[in-house]
């Protein structure tokens, strides 16, 4: 039993350094890639496994926004303003969710990911990019808070982090550039994860047996991930984004079609 | 202010990182850490004199809470700062923030 016990700790220790490695990279938090692991390789209920993968993306993003602010690269004035309409857009997204055709959202988010994964291959295709490490003037600033709040619906909706959305969104509709994006992104999500972590913790939600590698493993990965960031160039950033939305793509194609609720994967919402 | 954050997240995440450690070195000794099967979450009450005693779940407990509380003192810093630096309106939407995140888990308003 002892030998079972470290050798999974140890194999949810790895599992937590990728997924907090990419979480970095991306400004994503990782639970798109930890919940299934947790659910389909070591048999963690789904609430449980999200229970664990929210405390795992709350470290993430700590430890590589720490990381971030140190560098100068995370816009503060900008991120808590965005923190506003994401916080209320997931809190409304909450309420709605019994009356929204949730498997239709999700093939519809899985097409928009799909659109913004063919966006990002065709960025870092782009022959020349500029590597500018601060924001400069922010523009379409009402259609970014609109769609943040869009971004915090759909993740309290679809039970995904909201970086997937958030990143294209100040890179794409505000003109921020691709490193700011992704760094705010990681410093934004830690308190949207936090909320409800906070909540899963209450209700004894969490494993800790489950939680306590994987989170040790997320920090050393978001440390590693944070470290690297700035080093890769950032058409190399977009390939790993675009990866990260073709999983999620999947996913939510997956999802749509009731397969994880078949295969007991998760509750019928 | 951006230096004076990054010192909060990682003084968070250190004293996080630190209790899990012990926790994780202390439960897997003894065999009580077994992935799946839960550790037990054990109450509030008594966690101070578990936490002195080195008991396992009692170390892991408070460094997950430490990890979930980091974001929210950085949020209430950030408040306090951009309010220094008369960044009204930045001050303002942190303490939104707060608030709203307050109510959604009073409330159990977070969806599943």
């Amino acid at each position: 039993m002892v030998e079972y016990a470290v050798a999974a700790a140890l194999l949810l220790f790895v599992t937590g350094f990728v997924a907090g490695g990419l979480g970095a990279l991306a400004g994503i938090g990782g639970g798109i890639l930890l919940v299934p692991v947790m659910n389909a390789g070591f048999g963690v209920p789904f609430k449980v496994a999200v229970g664990c993968s929210l405390v795992a993306v709350v470290a993430s993003s700590s430890g590589s926004a720490a990381r971030y602010l140190g560098e100068g690269l995370c816009d503060v004035r900008l991120g808590i303003r965005l923190e506003v309409a994401t916080v209320l857009g997931a809190i409304a997204g909450g309420l709605a969710a019994p009356w929204l055709p949730v498997n239709f959202l999700r093939a519809l988010f899985g097409l928009m990911t799909l659109y913004l994964a063919a966006w990002q291959l065709r960025s870092a295709r782009a022959p020349v990019e500029s590597d500018v490490r601060e924001s400069g003037p922010i523009r379409n600033y009402p259609a970014g808070i609109a769609f943040s709040g869009l971004a915090g619906m759909v993740s309290a909706l679809l039970g995904i982090g909201g970086g997937a959305l958030k990143v294209p969104v100040m890179n794409m509709l505000m003109g921020v550039p691709f490193r700011v994006s992704t760094a705010t992104s990681n410093y934004m999500i830690g308190i949207t994860a936090a909320a409800s972590g906070l909540l899963y913790f209450r209700r004894g939600e969490v494993d800790l047996g489950v939680t306590a590698p994987m989170v040790l493993g997320v920090m050393l990965g978001s440390a590693v991930g944070a470290r690297m960031m700035p080093l890769i160039p950032v058409p190399r950033l977009r390939v790993v984004f675009a990866g990260i939305l073709l999983v999620i793509t999947g996913q939510m194609f997956w999802r749509a079609a009731g397969m994880a609720a078949r295969l007991g994967g998760e509750p019928p919402l | 202010m951006k230096r004076k954050l990054a010192r909060l997240l990682q003084t968070g995440i250190a004293g996080g990182a630190l209790l899990l450690i012990a926790g994780t070195i202390i439960a897997a000794s003894t065999g009580e850490l077994v992935p799946g099967f839960g550790l037990g979450v054990p109450g509030m009450d008594g966690l101070l004199p578990r936490l002195i005693e080195g008991d396992p779940a009692a170390l892991l407990r408070a460094g997950v809470l430490v990890v979930l509380l980091t974001p929210v003192a950085r949020v209430v810093a950030v408040s306090w700062m951009l309010r220094r630096e008369k960044d009204v309106t930045g001050a303002v939407c942190a303490l939104v923030v707060l608030l709203l995140v307050t109510v959604a888990i009073l409330l159990d308003l977070t969806h599943d």
